[in-house]
């Protein structure tokens, strides 16, 4: 798929298109007959290796029927004596470098990346990044030496160990430059990031979506604030300001980094997106696009052009789904083994649990990513895409049961408190009996003075329009089962410093959103303490 | 003055360029394409179409002040082509960042339009002897500028694009840009800084000639060999124009006249025609190949590789072929063919160049998503491959094979619209350009080319592989045929025989090829043909059939056959018969033993039951028989009464009689065993004939006897076997004696094989067919009323029975008859 950095000059936006987009052309039978093949070159290329004869058996399976038949269903645990410990002797091919997920229990996730994976996950970021930037179908209005601001996490997190090798794939101009920022921290790095951008300009904007909507916070309030800084004074930047002020005149309100960043592309990951949709739309003057992946396999999906949908790419890693009916059964009985359908299989508007094989001499096989993601179309009319749509739902095991009715992901509780309009630091929620009776427990610092009944209401009423399963449990039970603690302002950033003193990882610098563990509770209900 | 501007040349260029270029506008819409340079170019033509209207009507002006009116309006259309032209070639050179100078141009045009009606563009118009002229303000000075600078950047653009590219058609499309490029700087150059009559008009209309045939027809019209063609007919041209001129010249000297008839340039056409048309011709290919040497090479090594492939049967050497013809024409680094494989399952390299050559997978499944899509395509390119959604992701098999010949094009051979022939698969050129469309149509044309040829294969080797079937099968019925015991034969419609296997020498003695061509009949004892054609003709059911039938050997032998036949149809008539032999004359000869055997052991069988039926009765009647015998010779010697005595001597003489019967019936019944010592057969014939020599001498009877000497003994008693010759001998007395009162009896006796047979043969009145059979039983006789008992055949049956021998008549009716003896030989 790439192209010579010689003919770069020489091609047409159509032919980026083509070459990078071209997958949304497919049908759904090409797509999998696709899947197929790479999953029968994949079988050859990991079976001789010692872990790819563990999983696959020997001899392997012959057929991608057989495969399905005979391989288990695997879990990291599986994986994990080898993985864990590195251990390079066990895969088909010596990796080009190794990853780490972020781990919800402070423990790593390690995962080996081939330069395979790598030049197609890169591929498949520009694939992305020219959907983005699309104004129609086939014209991208990105090309070779494009600006990207990247806030994402460094290496060696996914987004950050790939982002290393993009320069060598794509001609293209990261900001802030990849030897300058090499050793910065992950602040220190966006800060250089927007500061040369102010300069320079951006193109596209890769990012994580909340992080977004906090700069694009605190730039509008801060604009008025801002004091002229000797960096300022360069005629590039001042010519930035100054267009950007006169949009924001123009618009009557202050200025917002749409007025001084004009983006061609916001790439954005994690379920967040499409929570602050709207918001980072508002800020930065288009909605973001929407990556799927995580460690395990780097980007699989993107989100579809002119849609909100989710579209698959063919050729990262095999696709099975998990129908939801099989995963409660499967829940009920550990005996169970839950059947899985391929992409040409599944039915609009169910939900499933992904089940992903590597391509690319990877090693993970029929792996359970625990993620749940609804299909919401088989295709979509308007952007001529005839592959199944998807939206995530949320992880497999981050849900809260509520009542026996309701399972609150983190997803509907974000939203929920989202659509409240409250101005909040941070939040974690987990469940609590009282007296034989489960509550969901909030765990929210806000950035003005409310009371905890009124934010009990405000979020119970948001939760009834997220998920109509809760508001079955008004309905049924007459019951209102949320339960608010505020904490103190700074309460997180005393968390967030404390954690960092003790030198933890940016992925373990917050606890999680959903059923933090309970020493990360009462450490955030001392540190609140401390604030008043 | 307006009269002399009303002249044609000055007013009809603008006009002609406005409608030529509006003509364009819509040739160029409607055939153009969706490219974005193409949609600029639409402005672009359509600039140069608006202000050359302009032009008119500033040319056309009654005044100076109309004129200078017209001539502001129509420098923001002149100045628009400038812009355009630039924007044209960003667009098409796709230079993204000079889109702000386009912008900048456009802004400047906006500027322009703002500032026409002014004096700072145009100051005023004059008139010059050939018109109106403008005078140029300020700042049209600063326009023509900027307009040149534009072009000059577009221009190198066009350079740069040029300089980089690797497709030869691309650097010919950029060579009409390049060349279209120069006319508006001419144009603007001397109707801005000179004061010569106006050209822009024409520089113009040569701008978007020039452009619209770039893009219209860049696949077809090749500006290269516009220049090629033009030089190759000047060449020619000369060649025969210069002898011309030599010999109008000379005819002139010669007539001394410097007007030459109009006959005479006739006639030196005429001749030069018939004359020089083989110069003609070598001169063409001289041209040709000078100028055209890869095209000219391509020529040739089609029509060499259509002569030398029209022969060639194989794939392989077919292949071969190929892949050399098109490494070498095309300078390619590898070039690989792939045709189906015999279960249709792969496409394999049968034949490959270059790289190719160490491949480890040479091989394509039939049902790979690049074959499938292959199908229905024509040549495409590596690149345009890779563009195709579905192949982005080939299996790596495939990609493997395409990167080991480093593929740059891909070439299906179709025979039909879906159905592969084959592939041929391309490396880079040697060169490292891309292949021109020239090469691609020469490696279409070879496509099609081996389409025919690998068709003719395809069917050479289905004919191949029927002619093989049919030689097998052939051969295996026909070694079928000749291993079987049994004869096979065809008749055509007449009877005559026209095949007939070889096993029939093993049962006729002829050879298959002293039968064929004789009438079937003719080989069947007294022509009992079983079938004919006609036979079946009259059969519509068409059953099979068959009997049993002797056929008369070489030697002369009869043997029995079992014929079957079947007949051959053609349609509806019945054309031949075609069927089998089997020799069953063993099997007639042991049916006939069998069918004797069982007469025998009938007749033996009930001549046993007889004899102990008789011994019985003869054991039970002798006794009484012996009371009458004693107690009538005992009357005898006391009865004197002479009636009595009469009585008595019947009675004595009647059981006389009925005591030899029993007696008779005692010896038939084997009650009395012989008692055998070796015997010689003629003594026991001699002997029995002079016993009754007398007899048949006062019989009239002539007795020959041809007695075989050197007869090997006989186990046999004597006695006995004297009774049953001399039994024969009075039965033959008797019949001839009753018949004729006189007649000839023959005696021979003879060794057959293990046997001693003794015949008896005469002349008498023979025996009839019924009584044959039943010569031997006991009491039957033909001499009822004449004294005959009835037991002498049966008695001489018996002894022959008990010494292992046979004993039998053979007679016909009125021709005297053989009563032939029968005795096993033993060893001593």
């Amino acid at each position: 798929m790439s192209i010579a950095g010689n003919k770069l000059n020489s091609v047409s936006h159509e032919e980026l298109w083509q070459r990078y987009c071209g997958f949304l052309d497919l049908t759904v039978d090409e797509f999998v007959q696709i899947q197929k093949d790479l999953l029968m070159d994949q079988i050859r290329d990991v079976a001789q290796s010692k872990l790819g004869s563990l999983i696959l058996g020997n001899p392997p399976p012959g057929s991608v029927e057989e495969f399905r038949r005979t391989v288990p269903l695997t879990t990291y645990q599986d994986y994990e004596p080898y993985l864990s410990q590195k251990r390079e002797d066990v895969l088909a091919e010596k990796p080009l470098l190794w990853c780490h997920s972020a781990g919800r229990s402070g423990v790593f996730k390690w995962f080996p990346y081939t330069a395979e994976l790598v030049n197609k996950g890169i591929d498949r970021m520009l694939s992305g990044i020219f959907i983005a930037s699309a104004k129609e179908k086939g014209r991208t209005s990105i090309g070779p030496g494009f600006r990207f601001l990247s806030i994402l996490p460094p290496a060696p997190y996914m987004s950050g160990s790939v982002f290393q090798y993009f320069q060598k794939r794509f001609p293209f101009r990261p900001i802030p430059p990849l030897e300058a920022s090499e050793n910065m921290e992950f602040q220190e790095r966006i800060e250089k990031g927007f500061q040369i951008a102010l300069k320079d300009g951006v193109d596209v904007i890769g990012a994580i979506a909340s992080v977004l909507v906090k700069m694009g916070e605190s730039m509008s309030g801060e604009s008025r604030k801002t004091k002229l800084s000797k960096s300022m004074l360069h005629p590039k930047v001042m010519y930035r300001l100054g267009r950007a002020f006169l949009r924001a005149k123009m618009k009557k309100r202050g200025i917002l980094p749409k007025d001084i960043w004009p983006t061609k592309a916001i790439m954005a990951g994690g379920m967040d997106t499409v929570i602050y949709r709207k918001e980072i739309a508002r800020y930065w003057g288009s909605e973001p696009y929407q990556f799927y992946g995580f460690t395990e396999s780097y980007l699989l999906a993107v989100q579809s052009w002119k849609s909100h949908g989710l579209v698959f790419f063919p050729d990262i890693a095999f696709l099975e789904f998990i129908p939801y009916d099989d995963l409660l059964k499967h829940k009920d009985d550990k005996a169970y083994r839950p059947s899985t359908v391929l992409m040409n299989e599944l039915e609009a508007g169910k939900s499933y649990e992904l089940v992903i094989s590597n391509y690319h001499r990877m090693p993970l096989c029929r792996y359970r990513v625990r993620d749940i993601l609804k299909v919401i179309s088989l295709g979509n009319k308007e952007n001529g895409v005839n592959l199944p749509h998807f939206e995530f739902v949320r992880r497999a095991d981050d849900v809260i049961p509520l009542g026996g009715l309701a399972w609150l992901d983190e997803g509907s509780i974000w939203q929920a408190i989202a659509n409240t309009g409250l101005k909040y630091t941070d939040w974690s929620a987990c469940k609590e009996y009282d007296q034989s009776k489960a509550y969901l427990r909030l765990y929210i610092e806000l950035k003005d003075t409310r009371e905890p009944a009124e934010i009990e209401r405000m979020v119970d009423e948001q939760l009834k329009i997220v998920d109509l399963d809760y508001r079955d449990l008004d309905f049924y039970l007459k019951f209102q089962p949320v339960r608010v603690t505020i904490l103190t302002p700074g309460t997180y950033s005393r968390y967030i410093d404390e954690k960092r003193k003790e030198g933890a990882d940016l992925a373990h610098l917050k606890p999680p959103h959903i059923n933090p563990p309970e020493a990360a509770i009462r450490h955030l209900l001392e540190l609140s303490q401390v604030g008043k | 003055m307006a009269g002399s501007l009303l002249n044609s040349a000055y007013l009809l260029p603008p006009i002609a360029a406005g409608i030529v270029a509006f003509g364009l506008f819509v040739l160029v819409w409607r055939w153009g394409g969706k490219h974005p340079s193409t949609q600029i170019f639409y402005l672009l033509i359509l600039s140069v179409a608006i202000w050359s209207l302009l032009i008119f009507g500033m040319r056309a002006s009654p005044d100076v002040e109309r004129a200078l009116l017209w001539d502001r309006m129509a420098v923001i259309p002149g100045f628009a082509v400038f812009v355009l032209f630039y924007h044209l070639t960003v667009a098409y050179t796709e230079r993204r960042h000079q889109t702000k100078l386009v912008t900048a141009g456009y802004a400047i045009l906006f500027v322009l339009t703002v500032l026409s009606p002014t004096r700072l563009v145009l100051e005023g118009m004059r008139v010059e002897s050939y018109g109106y002229a403008p005078v140029l303000g300020p700042v049209a000075y600063l326009l023509g500028l900027i307009g040149i600078v534009l072009l000059a950047i577009g221009i190198s653009n066009l350079l740069r694009r040029y300089r980089v590219s690797r497709s030869y058609d691309e650097r010919n499309r950029l060579l009409y840009f390049l060349g279209a490029g120069a006319f508006p700087i001419i144009g603007a150059f001397v109707d801005g800084f000179t004061n010569l009559p106006p050209v822009a008009i024409w520089a113009n209309l040569a701008l978007i000639l020039v452009c619209a045939t770039g893009i219209v027809r860049h696949q077809l019209l090749d500006v290269r060999v516009v220049i090629r063609k033009g030089l190759v007919y000047l060449t020619v041209s000369l060649v025969i124009a210069l002898p011309y001129a030599g010999v109008v010249y000379y005819v002139q000297y010669v007539l001394q006249s410097r007007t030459t008839p109009l006959w005479l340039h006739a006639f030196v056409i005429l001749l030069f025609a018939f004359l020089l048309r083989p110069l003609y011709g070598w001169a063409q290919e001289s041209v040709d190949r000078l100028f055209y040497r890869g095209r000219y090479d391509h020529l040739k090594e089609l029509q060499r590789f259509i002569q030398e492939t029209q022969s060639i049967v194989e794939p392989v050497r077919l292949g071969e072929r190929l892949v050399k013809l098109v490494s070498d024409a095309l300078k390619a680094s590898s070039a690989c063919l792939l045709l189906p494989s015999k279960d249709l399952l792969e496409l394999e390299i049968v034949a490959c160049t270059g790289q190719g050559e160490s491949l480890p997978n040479r091989t394509l499944r039939s049902d790979s998503r690049l074959v499938k899509w292959l199908e229905g395509r024509r040549l495409v390119s590596r690149e345009e491959l890779s563009l195709v959604p579905e192949l982005q992701s080939l299996p790596k098999a495939d990609q493997d094979l395409l990167d080991g010949v480093s593929a740059e094009l891909i070439v299906p051979i179709r025979s039909t619209p879906e159905r592969l022939s084959g592939v041929i698969i391309l490396g880079r050129k040697l060169s490292d350009a891309d292949y021109s469309d020239e090469e691609r149509v020469l490696l279409s044309t070879l496509a099609s080319q081996m389409v025919v040829n690998l068709e003719n294969v395809h069917l050479y080797e289905q004919a191949k592989m029927a002619a093989q079937a049919l030689f097998d099968s052939e051969k295996k019925y026909r070694e079928l045929v000749e291993r079987l015991r049994d004869v096979i034969y065809v008749l055509d419609e007449n009877g005559t025989v026209t095949y007939v296997s070889p096993s029939v020498e093993g049962f006729l003695g002829y050879e298959a090829s002293e039968i064929i061509g004789h009438q079937f009949k003719e080989f069947f004892e007294a022509e009992e043909v079983p079938w004919t054609v006609e036979s079946f003709q009259s059969n519509p059911s068409g059953v099979p059939q068959a009997g049993e039938y002797r056929i008369r050997t070489k030697s002369g032998q009869l043997r029995w056959f079992y014929a079957s036949g079947q007949r051959i149809m053609e349609g509806s008539r019945v054309t031949g018969v075609q069927g089998i032999l089997s020799d069953i004359t063993e099997r007639k000869q042991a049916e006939e033993r069998e069918k004797v055997l069982k007469q025998e052991l009938d007749k033996t069988s009930r001549l046993a039951s007889i004899g102990q039926l008789a011994a019985g009765v003869a054991h039970e009647i002798n006794n009484p028989l012996t009371g009458i015998l004693g107690f009538s010779q005992r009357l005898l010697r006391k009865c004197t009464d002479e009636g009595i005595v009469r009585d008595l001597n019947r009675i004595h003489g009647e059981a006389v009689r009925a005591a030899r019967v029993v007696e008779n019936l005692l010896t038939f019944a084997r009650r009395k065993g012989p008692k055998k010592d070796y015997v010689q057969v003629n003594e026991v014939i001699e002997k029995a004939l002079d016993l009754r020599m007398y007899e048949l001498k006062t019989s009239s009877i002539q007795v020959t006897t041809e007695l075989a000497p050197n007869l090997p003994p006989i186990m046999a008693d004597f006695q006995q076997l004297q009774q049953v010759l001399l039994n024969i001998i009075v039965n033959a007395e008797q019949a001839m004696t009753e018949a004729s009162g006189g007649g000839a009896l023959r005696i021979r006796s003879s060794q057959e094989d293990d046997r001693v047979v003794v015949a008896f043969t005469d002349s008498g009145p023979g025996i009839p067919e019924e009584n044959l059979q039943r010569l031997f039983e006991p009491f039957f006789s033909t001499k009822t009323g004449r004294g005959g008992t009835g037991l002498g055949l049966s008695v001489c049956h018996g002894i022959i029975s008990e010494h292992n021998g046979k004993i039998y008549a053979e007679s016909v009716e009125g021709e005297g008859a053989t009563f032939i003896v029968e005795l096993p030989i033993v060893a001593p």
